[in-house]
């Protein structure tokens, strides 16, 4: 697939469907340290996911001391089923946020119960 | 002024119908990379992103309704007598600082990879 080439590297890519989905290269580390900021980003994440069905969690993992100011956050946002996760996934795919390309993968379901985040 | 309504605060969100595409950066990943592989994927969109902005201008932040913008330092003029600190030259500088941070990170990070094009390491740091 053309579209993938990029991990033709790493085993298992293929993509399969979550109701957890994940957000990226849309919240840095610097934009949360502040806490206000944090929940307020929050809301803006959620009042859009909800156009798409029932959310049940948004979760940014807060970052570390030790963690580069610079390096980008993951946002975590469950559905409560795989027609909602997946239609969100292709609409947000691509979009703006706060000046930034919104980049969509699925997230193991298993994993995000267990609480193991990126 | 009483007249003004209170508008809904805009969220960070662009418009709905507006999709951005990077050439051989597809913006729907596959599931199931390790975290250093996303981050390396993110280093590369943001690259890019940041170097699309720098060559079209498009350099100033989204602003958010009820948010004030940030507060503009006092004027500095160049020897030609020219403004050298406008907004949009502040945010320009800003964007470049971020890409060549980014640069060093993915350069130390990910295996054979190349900076865009355009992009010249700063000689120094200076203000």
């Amino acid at each position: 697939d053309q579209m993938f080439s990029f991990t033709k590297n790493v085993d298992g890519t293929q993509t399969q469907p979550s109701t957890v989905i994940l957000l990226m290269n849309m919240v840095f580390n610097e934009d949360i340290m502040n806490e206000e900021e944090y929940e307020d980003i929050i809301t803006d994440i959620k009042q859009e996911c909800i156009k798409f069905g029932e959310v049940t969690n948004v979760f940014i993992p807060k970052p570390k001391e030790e963690d580069d100011a610079l390096a980008a956050a993951k946002v975590y946002v469950k559905f409560s089923n795989i027609e909602e996760s997946g239609a969100a996934l292709k609409m947000l795919s691509g979009r703006e946020f706060g000046g930034r390309t919104v980049i969509t993968s699925y997230y193991s379901e298993e994993a995000f119960f267990k609480g193991e985040y990126l | 002024n009483q007249l003004t309504e209170v508008k809904k605060r805009k969220s960070r969100w662009g418009d709905s119908e507006k999709k951005t595409i990077m050439p051989g950066l597809p913006t729907t990943i596959p599931t199931g990379l390790t975290s250093e592989q996303y981050d390396a994927y993110v280093m590369k969109v943001r690259i890019e992103e940041i170097t699309c902005k720098l060559r079209t201008g498009d350099v100033l932040p989204v602003e958010i309704e009820g948010r004030p913008r940030s507060i503009s330092p006092e004027p500095i003029y160049g020897p030609d007598g020219k403004r050298v600190n406008m907004r949009t030259q502040r945010y320009a500088k800003k964007l470049e600082d971020e890409r060549h941070k980014l640069v060093e990170m993915a350069s130390k990070k990910i295996p054979g990879f190349l900076p865009p094009s355009d992009y010249k390491k700063p000689t120094k740091t200076s203000e």
